[in-house]
């Protein structure tokens, strides 16, 4: 149980781990991920759906705040199929 | 209402300019040149900064690249999706880099970062183009 735990806190805090060919590979837990994803295409989502600056600001925040609110809503709703 | 319309016909009327085939065709090899060219140098600087990011993260996550194919439709979208990120699918074609690895969880997220950047940047080339056929500003 105490290995088994430990093994999972490695495993959810090592940011990178090297393969046999010596590859290094980023690794990213699932939340982590979305946090970047959402990030980078709430960026593209605000320059490329408004017209001007404060406009872009604004909806770029707005896509954020709900890509991350999705991650939650859908998070917890597994939660609860899951019980 | 009679504005709106008139500015769409006259819109539509717009001949091909030389920068309406140049700013998409830049924007697509290179995330945000075509937003650059246009002047728009802070757009294109965070078109360019995101995009390339999210490409080069999914690459480090050992993200699977799909060449062109035939096969299954999953594999068929996965490279139109690819192919979005213009300059940096080729760069990773010739380098044969993208060949992901089964061993990493993270792998599948990879892969989808790869094609969500190229997704977005088809989004951003639409945008060059519609600045410039003086659709947006």
């Amino acid at each position: 149980m105490g290995k088994s735990n430990n093994a999972n806190r490695d495993s959810r805090t090592r940011d990178s781990e090297t393969d046999s060919s010596g590859t290094n590979t980023l690794i990213l837990n699932h939340f982590s991920a979305a946090v970047v994803f959402a990030f980078f295409a709430s960026i593209v989502f605000g320059i490329t759906h408004r017209d001007n600056t404060r406009d872009m600001v604004r909806y770029g925040l707005y896509c954020f705040v709900m890509f991350l609110g999705g991650v939650f809503v859908a998070g917890w709703a597994m939660w609860l199929l899951r019980r | 209402m009679a504005n709106s319309t008139a500015e769409k016909a006259k819109i539509d009327a717009a001949p091909v300019s030389m920068m309406s085939v140049l700013a998409p065709a830049l924007g697509w090899l290179i995330p945000g040149a075509g937003h650059m060219i246009q002047k728009r140098w802070i757009r294109g600087a965070l078109l360019f900064i995101s995009i390339v990011t999210m490409f080069l993260l999914g690459l480090a996550m050992q993200g699977r690249i799909y060449k062109a194919n035939g096969g299954d439709i999953l594999d068929i979208l996965g490279f139109v999706g690819d192919v979005g990120s213009g300059g940096l699918y080729l760069l990773t074609l010739a380098n044969d880099w993208g060949q992901g690895a089964i061993a990493f969880a993270t792998a599948d997220y990879g892969t989808k970062f790869m094609i969500v950047a190229g997704l977005l940047n088809f989004i951003s080339v639409a945008d060059a183009y519609h600045i410039a056929i003086g659709k947006k500003q």
